[in-house]
């Protein structure tokens, strides 16, 4: 198992050194120029021209792809074109409202769509199940945007008592944290309980109808005790496996969401920093980030082993 | 009965203390606003970006201000004089200026900012052109001795958009190509660079050390008192988010709202909705001259003949009738330079068979037009579609082409035909606000210099190159005649084209008192919380 950790993380090197290349290149695709940008609507071509060769832009691709990688090897992602601040800075700036949003998200998640799941399993076909299922589907089929437009507009302004917008620290308090992202994780959540309900849903029934499943029943176990303890354990590879996605995802930063409520995490980061072609920080949060898949895959790895014995690495 | 303690007495004071502090937490007064766009750059001077603009009126002070009627009036300066030969510039500084880090502005500060500011700013480029030596008299007054006479010396220093703002000589003196790490001015609000979450929050505290004019507040000119403790600009990338935020109180103002939802925000109680800028903007129409078939006259003037009364493109910008001012003169309507000379007959409802004609002479041979659009951009995109269908009803093939808006400002720079390069253009739109057009010395797009190092679109014309240059040797009573003469050369040429004045309206809770109407972007200062 060790041997297999310390192989699986020396893996991560080609692995980034690969990312470094592709998102160094693919950000400089097309007609992309940070300086036009930075000189802002009304400069003229000789001021655009003249910020390209103060910031280094004008530099040979090769040239600015080493700088970077030599930067990123002593563990400097750069500076920012625009704040002229670190990426590392504003990449910490964005991260808290994203974590906290992930692990808010995922755990109101699981706590729903797992119960949910195993009891339509357990009552497939019933209408207990087709309810679940319909407003699984429903959940998944709402676009988060439409959902976030709604809770805002009761729970924010109707009834005033959540904020529409906006995400406050943890250093303002947990209840500030709570109250800020009560209506977001409930947006993004529908999307997650859905998928999660109806994997767990899916992989218990296939449990269910195992042998060792009946022979629980008929050494008279309680239906509890043969859902949770017997079957789900045995269900629950494909469930994990769908929970670590959703932290991937969520932790690449929920574009749609961070947007409709304004938290300013690592999604709005990203995307505010294509819009704006500032290289060094769309190149540091793509790498960090592909740090992060890579990590989060390994641990779902070897989760499977916690929860399957049979699985040997 | 139980005895009242040390402990406990030490307890009860703790207690009142912590609750005097709460107390006087919560009487601190925070402005929030939410600004059209996010502080990503807090160097006003390498970007025309508004939103750094906004962040230096917070923190900076300017030699001399717009007022209300948009005549320059001294906010830094105390007094000047001009030799009778106007020449020689003499400005002295008033007392009490001092910068956020405690040191007192001096001459040398000054000159350090107006020459970073002439090395970007288009007004500060033409006065640095007529500029001979600027030189320190004393720690508090400086000299401008020009080489050849430049009448706009106080507009420019005024200029709102392109604005002198007042840096420490060691942050003026850096690379004016570069953006700044520090933001220390001596304006009435301090930047808070630990709150400084770019994409999200810029923070500024009231700046107790400011001392403001004597004079009333007017325009950007006047007292610039800093009357709430905080301000806050914020950043909500979605606009239904923002209005919804306004209307919940969670913010107390929304520079310029999306258009379709003023509507909303304008039946909502308390809250205001108002213009405070009266000139508003211009629409502005850029083709790409370097390129067949805008690289003829004729073909560009076809384009007068589309746009015609220019209802269309305010009625898609503004719809609110009340908002559009449809307006043909070149440096605005309700301006000092508004003159109707060199307007043809292009004013009236939309000549489709002229237009096709003078595509026809221009020799159009129906190749698509490439309109570059960012659709995120209400205003641009409604400017763009409006352009795309008037072509059309001109039989002109067009390719209108959706894209980001840091891919629009990009490829805004491509010089080459579409024919031969998929990154080419031939039509872009955009807007500026009127104090900028309005003015010879500022306005980028009227630039025809054929260096091609003037504005995207690149115009040439040596003639009305050398009429615009000429603007800032002519007396002030003799600029009817000179506007006459360019704006008929103008329209010969046609560097861009004029799609009229527009109005955008600031929402603020009705809490809020003192809120200034000016030429420019909103200020802060002035502005109460009650």
């Amino acid at each position: 198992m060790i041997f297999y950790v310390i192989r699986r993380l020396l893996m991560v090197a080609p692995v980034m050194a690969v990312v470094t290349i592709v998102v160094f290149l693919l950000s400089r695709l097309g007609p992309a120029d940070p300086a036009a940008i930075l000189v802002g609507d009304l400069g003229s071509s000789e001021e655009i021209q003249r910020t390209r060769i103060a910031l280094g832009l004008d530099r040979p691709l090769l040239a600015q792809y080493l700088t970077w990688i030599t930067g990123v090897l002593r563990g400097d992602l750069g500076i920012s074109i625009f704040t002229r601040t670190s990426v590392a800075s504003l990449i910490g700036q964005s991260a808290e409202p994203t974590i906290v949003l992930t692990l808010a998200t995922m755990i109101y998640t699981v706590i729903i769509a797992v119960p949910l799941g195993v009891l339509a399993a357990w009552r497939a076909g019933s209408a207990i199940d087709r309810i679940f299922m319909g407003l699984a589907v429903l959940g998944f089929s709402t676009p988060v945007f439409v959902l976030g437009y709604v809770l805002a507009y009761v729970f924010g302004n109707r009834l005033g008592i959540l904020p529409v917008q906006g995400y406050r620290g943890i250093e303002g308090g947990i209840g500030g944290v709570l109250a800020s992202i009560t209506l977001p994780c409930i947006a993004i959540g529908s999307t997650f309980i859905a998928l999660i309900a109806r994997v767990t849903r899916a992989s218990m029934l296939d449990v269910l109808g195992e042998d060792y499943i009946r022979t629980a029943h008929a050494k008279g176990m309680r239906v509890p005790v043969v859902l949770l303890i017997h079957a789900l354990k045995n269900a629950a590879i494909p469930i994990v496996t769908m929970i670590g996605i959703g932290f991937g995802v969520l932790l690449s930063g929920v574009v749609v969401t961070e947007s409709v409520f304004a938290i300013p995490g690592i999604g709005r980061l990203t995307v505010e920093s294509v819009f704006r072609r500032d290289f060094p920080v769309i190149q540091g949060i793509v790498l960090a980030m592909s740090l992060v898949y890579v990590l989060l895959n390994l641990v779902i790895d070897l989760a499977y082993t916690l929860l399957d014995p049979r699985i040997r690495y | 009965m139980q005895s009242f303690g040390p402990a406990r007495r030490a307890a009860v004071a703790s207690v009142m203390i912590l609750a005097a502090a709460a107390q006087v937490a919560t009487a601190q007064s925070v402005l929030r606003v939410l600004i059209d766009g996010n502080v990503r750059t807090i160097d006003p001077v390498v970007t025309t970006e508004s939103m750094a603009i906004q962040h230096g009126f917070m923190i900076y002070d300017n030699l001399f201000a717009l007022d209300g009627q948009s005549r320059p009036q001294p906010q830094m300066v105390d007094r000047f004089e001009i030799s009778p030969d106007r020449l020689s510039w003499r400005f002295t500084l008033r007392d009490g200026l001092k910068f956020h880090d405690g040191q007192a502005v001096t001459a040398k500060d000054v000159i350090a900012s107006i020459k970073r500011w002439g090395a970007r700013k288009p007004s500060g480029q033409a006065l640095m052109q007529h500029v001979d030596t600027i030189t320190a008299l004393d720690p508090k007054s400086f000299e401008l001795k020009l080489k050849r006479e430049f009448g706009p010396v106080l507009e420019a220093f005024a200029d709102p958009l392109n604005a002198l703002f007042i840096m420490r000589e060691a942050d003026a003196s850096s690379d004016a190509f570069i953006p700044l790490t520090t933001a220390i001015g001596s304006g009435p609000f301090k930047f808070v660079s630990e709150g400084w979450k770019p994409g999200d929050k810029a923070v500024y505290l009231r700046n107790a050390d400011y001392v403001a004019r004597s004079e009333a507040p007017s325009g950007l000119a006047g007292a610039r008192r800093a009357l709430v403790d905080k301000v806050e600009y914020l950043h909500i990338p979605d606009a239904t988010t923002a209005v919804q935020a306004l209307i919940a109180g969670e913010v107390d103002m929304l520079t310029f709202p999306q258009l379709q939802l003023v509507p909303v925000l304008a039946r909502t109680p308390n809250v205001t909705v108002r213009v405070t800028n009266p000139i508003g903007e211009q629409g502005i129409l850029r083709t790409n001259h370097l390129v067949p078939p805008f690289d003829n006259p004729k073909a560009r003037q076809a384009l007068l003949y589309l746009v015609g009364n220019q209802v269309d493109y305010l009625a898609a910008i503004v719809r609110q009738a009340d908002l559009q001012k449809p307006c043909w003169a070149v440096f605005g309507c309700g301006m000092p330079l508004e003159s109707k000379t060199g307007i043809g007959d292009w004013t009236g409802a939309a000549n489709i068979e002229r237009a096709k004609a003078l595509f026809r002479e221009a020799g159009y041979d129906g190749r698509p037009i490439i309109i570059i659009d960012p659709p995120s951009n209400d205003r641009l995109h409604a400017m763009s579609l409006v352009t795309a269908q008037k072509l059309r009803q001109a039989g002109i093939t067009v390719d209108v082409q959706a894209m980001d808006l840091g891919a629009w400002a990009s490829r805004r720079n491509v010089k080459n035909d579409p024919k031969t390069d998929p990154n080419g253009w031939h039509i872009f739109h955009t807007h500026g606000k009127m104090a900028s057009q309005g003015d010879p010395m500022s306005n980028s797009a009227a630039v025809s210099t054929c260096d091609q190092k003037n504005w995207v679109g690149w115009p040439c014309d040596e003639d009305l190159t050398k009429r615009l240059n000429a603007y800032v040797a002519t007396a002030p009573d003799k600029r009817g005649e000179w506007i006459a003469g360019y704006q008929s050369r103008f329209f010969e040429v046609l560097p861009y084209v004029p799609l009229g004045q527009f109005l955008l309206p600031l929402a603020y809770r009705s809490n809020l008192a003192g809120v200034l109407d000016g030429p420019g972007y909103p200020v802060m200062w002035n502005i109460e919380k009650k």
